[in-house]
C-alpha cells in the first residue's frame, strides 16, 4: 500500500493532466489548474522541510564551535534576516531587496563570470591528446577558437568557413541525435512513471 | 476537430505510440531481459564507490537543483534513481556519503530514497537526516554550497547525475582540483560538453534517463526503455520519410505532423 497509493494519485492526476492538454474539456481544465494550486501548497510543505533540515543542521554546528561555527552562523543569521524582514517589512523593499540585489545579485555575477577560468582549465585537461579520440576534439576545438576569433580570418580567410562548417553540420547532427533520444527517453521516464513502471523515486528500485 | 484541441492529435497519436511500445517492450522483457550495450559510466559506478572505500574519504553526490516537475523532472527523477544506486553501494560498503540537493520537492523524495537504500541493505542505523543536505533551490546560492560541500568534505569521488546548467563546469572542476573521479549524467545539450571535458565519465542523454533501469534490472522498467527504442526507431524511420519528401517538395508528412 505504501507505494499503490501514491502510484495510484501520480496516474490520475498524470491522466488529467494529459486529458486538460489535448481536449478541450472545462471541466477538466478546472480540476488540472486546482491540481496545480494544491501543488504549490504541497512545495510550501516540501520547503519548510528542507528549511528545518538546513537551520537544524547549522545550528548544531554552531553549538560544536570550530571554524565551520562562523559559516554556519552567517548563513542562520542570513536567513534570519531574509525571512523576518521578507515577513514583517514586505518583499518589495528593504532590506529584503537589498540581500537579494546587493549581495546575491553580484556575487551570483561572480559566480557565472568564473565558469571561463574554469572552461580554461577543463579545456587544457581535456585537449591533451592522449588518444586519436582526444587528438580529434583537440583539432576541432583549435580550429573553431581559431574560426570564431577575429585573428582567425586575418590569418586565413577560409578558417570562419571551416568552424562554421563544424557547428553546423558535425555539431548539429551529434546535437540533434542527443536531442531526439533524450526528448525520447524523457517522454519515456515520465510515462513509466506515470504507469508505475517506474517506481525506484518512492525508495528501493533493485 | 471537436474536443481535440488543434495541432495537438499528432502529439496524441505519438503519446499512444508509446505507451503502446511500452507495453510491447514490457512484454517481450518479462519473457527475456534483452541485452544492452555496456555504458561505461554505469560500469564504473561500483568501483568509484570503491575508491572512496579504500581511500577512507567520502563519496559525494548530488542530482543537481531542479524540481522533479515540469521540464526538469526526467533528469532530476533519473538523478534520484541513480542515488538510490549509490546509496545502496556506501550502505553495503560503509562508506561516507554526502548528498547536495537544490530543491525542496527533490530533497523530500531523495531523503526516501536514501532512507530504503539503507534499510535494503541492512543498515538502516547508517541512514541519517544528516546525510542529505538541502541547500537552495537558486541556481549560484546552490552552487556556492555545493562547492563549499566538495572542497570542504574532499570526497575521493563525485557524482553529478541531475539537472545542471552553468554550475556543471564549476562543480566538475571543483572535484577535478581535490582529485576526486567524477561521474556526470546529464540530459542538458548545453552542459554535456563541459562534463565530458571535466569528468572522467559522463552519461549522455538517453543514457542517463535508462541507466536506473539497467541497473535494477527490473523487466517492467527495462522493458519500458525497450519501449522507447522502438519509437527511436520510428522516429528516425519518420526523419528519413519526411527529408526524402520535403527535398522531392511533398509536405503532407510535415502537414500531418502539425495537425
Amino acid at each position: 500500500m505504501r507505494r499503490e497509493v501514491p502510484i495510484a494519485i501520480s496516474s490520475l492526476i498524470g491522466l488529467i493532466l494529459f486529458l486538460e492538454y489535448f481536449f478541450k474539456l472545462p471541466a477538466v481544465s478546472a480540476w488540472a489548474s486546482e491540481l496545480q494550486n494544491w501543488g504549490v501548497v504541497i512545495s510550501a510543505f516540501a520547503l519548510a522541510l528542507a528549511a528545518a533540515n538546513l537551520i537544524r543542521i547549522h545550528i548544531k554546528r554552531i553549538g560544536m564551535g570550530g571554524r565551520q561555527a562562523t559559516h554556519s552562523f552567517i548563513l542562520v543569521a542570513g536567513i534570519a534576516v531574509t525571512v523576518l524582514s521578507g515577513i514583517l517589512i514586505g518583499t518589495r523593499q528593504n532590506p529584503f531587496t537589498f540581500v537579494f540585489d546587493a549581495i546575491y545579485t553580484p556575487l551570483a555575477a561572480a559566480f557565472y563570470s568564473m565558469t571561463a577560468f574554469h572552461l580554461a582549465s577543463a579545456s587544457y585537461r581535456a585537449f591533451r591528446a592522449k588518444n586519436a579520440q582526444a587528438a580529434a576534439l583537440l583539432v576541432t576545438g583549435v580550429l573553431l577558437m581559431i574560426g570564431r576569433a577575429p585573428i582567425g580570418e586575418i590569418m586565413w580567410s577560409k578558417f570562419p568557413n571551416i568552424a562554421n562548417w563544424i557547428m553546423g553540420v558535425i555539431n548539429l547532427a551529434g546535437s540533434r541525435g542527443i536531442m531526439i533520444t533524450t526528448s525520447v527517453g524523457v517522454i519515456g521516464v515520465g510515462l513509466r512513471v506515470l504507469t508505475g513502471l517506474d517506481r525506484a523515486h518512492l525508495g528501493g528500485g533493485e | 476537430m471537436g474536443l481535440l484541441i488543434a495541432g495537438r492529435a499528432s502529439g496524441l497519436v505519438a503519446l499512444v505510440l508509446v505507451l503502446m511500445s511500452m507495453f510491447i517492450g514490457v512484454a517481450r522483457a518479462k519473457k527475456k531481459l534483452p541485452n544492452f550495450r555496456k555504458i561505461a559510466g554505469l560500469e564504473a559506478m561500483e568501483e568509484a564507490v570503491g575508491r572512496a572505500t579504500e581511500m577512507g574519504r567520502p563519496v559525494f553526490y548530488t542530482p543537481g537543483y531542479a524540481d522533479v516537475s515540469g521540464t526538469t523532472a526526467a533528469p532530476s527523477l533519473a538523478g534520484l534513481d541513480l542515488l538510490g544506486h549509490v546509496g545502496r553501494l556506501t550502505a553495503r560498503y560503509d562508506t561516507k556519503l554526502e548528498v547536495s540537493v537544490g530543491h525542496p520537492n527533490t530533497y523530500t523524495l531523495a531523503q526516501e530514497v536514501l532512507k530504503n537504500s539503507y534499510l535494503t541493505e541492512g543498515r538502516p542505523d547508517s541512514y541519517n537526516d544528516e546525510i542529505i543536505r538541502f541547500t537552495s533551490e537558486i541556481q549560484f546560492a546552490y552552487t556556492a554550497a555545493t562547492l563549499g560541500l566538495i572542497q570542504r568534505g574532499k570526497p575521493a569521488t563525485c557524482f553529478f547525475t541531475g539537472y545542471f546548467a552553468a554550475e556543471a563546469i564549476i562543480l566538475s572542476e571543483a572535484a577535478a582540483a581535490i582529485g576526486a573521479m567524477a561521474i556526470a549524467g546529464a540530459t542538458n545539450q548545453f552542459q554535456i560538453p563541459f562534463f565530458a571535458a571535466a569528468c572522467d565519465y559522463t552519461m549522455i542523454g538517453e543514457e542517463f534517463l535508462a541507466a536506473g533501469a539497467l541497473i535494477s534490472q527490473d523487466p517492467l522498467r527495462i522493458g519500458g526503455v525497450v519501449g522507447q527504442d522502438y519509437i527511436k526507431a520510428i522516429a528516425a524511420i519518420t526523419l528519413l520519410v519526411g527529408a526524402l519528401l520535403f527535398t522531392m517538395g511533398n509536405k503532407s508528412l510535415v502537414d500531418l505532423l502539425k495537425l
